[in-house]
C-alpha cells in the first residue's frame, strides 16, 4: 500500500467506511504501529481543522453582513421619519436601474452575452488569510468583498497596500466585474493575464468572461480556447464556448 | 427560525444549510454574547472570536449527538459561551480566581473543548499558506462535502483519481506545515 492509499484508508477508517473485516485488520494493526497511531490523530486533527477554520470564516461573513444590515436600517431610521416607505422607495430606485441596465445590455451588446455572463459568472471565493484583529485597508476591503459589498470593498483595496500586489489587482478587478463595471475590471485583470501570474487561471478566465459582458465575443472566444483541460474551470470554458460558437 | 429548523439544518448536508442556521443563531444569540463581553471589558473582536468559537463547539455536539435539546439552543450557546469567555479571561488573568470562575464550576469538557480550539487556530494558521487552488479543493471536499467526480468537474481535470490524487498532495503539503509546527513545539518544550 503507498502512502496516498495509505491515507485513503485512514480516512475511510475515520469515517466508519470501512466493512468489518477491514476495521478489525485495521484496528489490530493500529494498535502495533505508533506510526500508523500518529498519522491517524493527524489526519483527525487536519481535518477537525479545515472544517473549523472554514466555519470561523462562514461566520465572520455572517458578523459583517449583519453589522452591515443593522447600519443600514440605523442610518435609515435617522436620516427618515417614515423608513419603510424611505426603503420601498430605494427598491423602486434599484428595480427601474436593474431594468434599464438590462435594456442597456440588450441593445448594445452581443444578444446572448449578458445573459451567458449571468449565467456562467460565479463569485470567486475569498482566500486570503484573513485576521479577525487585522484592521488594515486590505483586510476590511476583502471582508466587504467577501460579503459582495463590492461598493465598500473598491476604495479600501484601491487605497491598500499589500505584500503582493496580485491579490489586490485580483480581488479589485472581481469586484469591478461584479458591478458590470467592465473597462475598469479589464484595467485591472489583463496586466495579470501572464503566465508566471499566480492568478493566471483565474484571470484567464474572468477575462473570458469580462470580454463576454463587454460584448466582445471574439476575444472571449480566445480567452476560453487558451484554457487547458487541467486548468481553472476548463469544464465550464467547454460548455461555454459551446454556447457561443 | 425555531430549534428545530436550525438543528435540522445543521444536520443537513445540503450547502448553505449550515450558512443559513448559523445566521439564525448569529441574530438570536450574538447580541447577548457581545453584552456579556462588553461588560467584562472586551471587544467587539473578542465577542465576534467567542461567538465563532461557541457556534463550533455547538455544531460538535450537535453533530456528535451531545447535544440532546436539554434546554433551549440560545440559553445552551450562551452556558458554552460563559464558560469559554471566563477560561479566556482566566488565561489572560484578568478575573481572580477567587471570583467568578469558581462559581461557575468550569468543567474539564470545557478545557478540553479550548484545546481542541487552539489546535484549529493552528491550522488554520497554515491552511491560510496554502496556494488558493489546494484551499479551494479542500474545503470543497471536506467543508462542502462534494464528491471527486465534482471536484474533478470544477478543476477541469481529466479523472476521479487525479482529483484524489490532487487533494492528497494538499492535505500532504498541510500536514507538512502541521507536523514542523509540532517539533518546533515539542523541541521548545524540552
Amino acid at each position: 500500500m503507498d502512502e496516498q492509499q495509505q491515507q485513503d484508508y485512514i480516512e475511510r477508517y475515520l469515517n466508519g467506511e470501512l466493512d468489518n473485516a477491514e476495521k478489525t485488520a485495521f484496528e489490530e494493526q493500529l494498535s502495533s504501529d505508533t506510526s500508523l497511531q500518529q498519522s491517524v490523530t493527524n489526519t483527525q486533527d487536519l481535518i477537525t481543522g479545515i472544517k473549523g477554520t472554514i466555519l470561523r470564516q462562514e461566520i465572520a461573513a455572517i458578523h459583517l453582513e449583519e453589522q452591515q444590515k443593522a447600519q443600514f436600517l440605523n442610518n435609515t431610521s435617522e436620516n427618515d421619519n417614515q423608513p419603510a416607505r424611505k426603503i420601498y422607495w430605494a427598491y423602486g430606485l434599484a428595480a427601474s436601474v436593474s431594468i434599464i441596465l438590462l435594456l442597456w445590455a440588450g441593445l448594445f451588446n452581443s444578444p446572448s452575452g449578458q445573459e451567458l455572463f449571468s449565467e456562467y459568472y460565479q463569485q470567486y471565493p475569498n482566500l486570503i488569510s484573513l485576521r479577525n484583529d487585522d484592521a488594515s485597508s486590505f483586510v476590511k476591503g476583502m471582508k466587504f468583498y467577501t460579503a459582495a459589498q463590492y461598493d465598500e470593498a473598491i476604495p479600501l483595496l484601491e487605497s491598500a497596500s499589500v505584500a503582493e500586489e496580485a491579490d489586490r489587482q485580483f480581488y479589485l478587478g472581481l469586484s469591478h466585474l461584479s458591478l458590470q463595471q467592465t473597462d475598469k475590471a479589464l484595467g485591472y485583470l489583463q496586466p495579470l493575464n501572464t503566465d508566471s501570474n499566480k492568478y493566471h487561471q483565474q484571470v484567464t478566465w474572468y477575462l473570458a468572461l469580462a470580454y463576454l459582458q463587454a460584448g466582445q465575443k471574439a476575444r472571449a472566444i480566445d480567452q476560453l480556447r487558451s484554457i487547458k483541460a487541467n486548468e481553472y474551470q476548463y469544464q465550464s470554458a467547454v460548455k461555454l464556448l459551446d454556447e457561443l460558437e | 427560525m425555531n430549534d428545530s429548523e436550525i438543528l435540522m439544518l445543521l444536520t443537513d448536508n445540503r450547502e448553505k444549510s449550515s450558512n443559513t442556521a448559523f445566521r439564525a443563531i448569529y441574530q438570536q444569540v450574538f447580541p447577548m454574547i457581545r453584552k456579556m463581553v462588553f461588560d467584562s471589558g472586551g471587544t467587539e473582536e473578542q465577542a465576534l472570536d467567542v461567538f465563532q468559537d461557541t457556534s463550533l463547539i455547538f455544531y460538535k455536539n450537535v453533530t456528535g449527538g451531545k447535544y440532546q435539546k436539554q434546554s433551549k439552543i440560545s440559553t445552551y450557546l450562551y452556558s458554552i459561551a460563559r464558560n469559554h469567555w471566563f477560561v479566556q479571561l482566566k488565561k489572560e488573568k484578568r478575573m481572580s480566581v477567587s471570583g467568578s470562575i469558581e462559581d461557575l464550576e468550569i468543567g474539564q469538557a470545557a478545557e478540553e473543548d479550548h484545546a481542541e480550539l487552539d489546535m484549529i487556530r493552528i491550522v488554520e494558521k497554515f491552511f491560510t499558506k496554502l496556494d488558493q487552488g489546494c484551499q479551494r479543493l479542500l474545503r470543497m471536499y471536506y467543508y462542502d462535502s462534494k464528491s471527486m467526480k465534482q471536484i474533478m468537474a470544477d478543476f477541469g481535470l481529466g479523472s476521479e483519481q487525479a482529483a484524489k490524487t490532487k487533494k492528497f498532495r494538499c492535505m500532504k503539503k498541510l500536514e507538512g506545515l502541521f507536523a514542523a509546527h509540532q517539533i518546533k513545539k515539542d523541541s521548545f518544550n524540552l
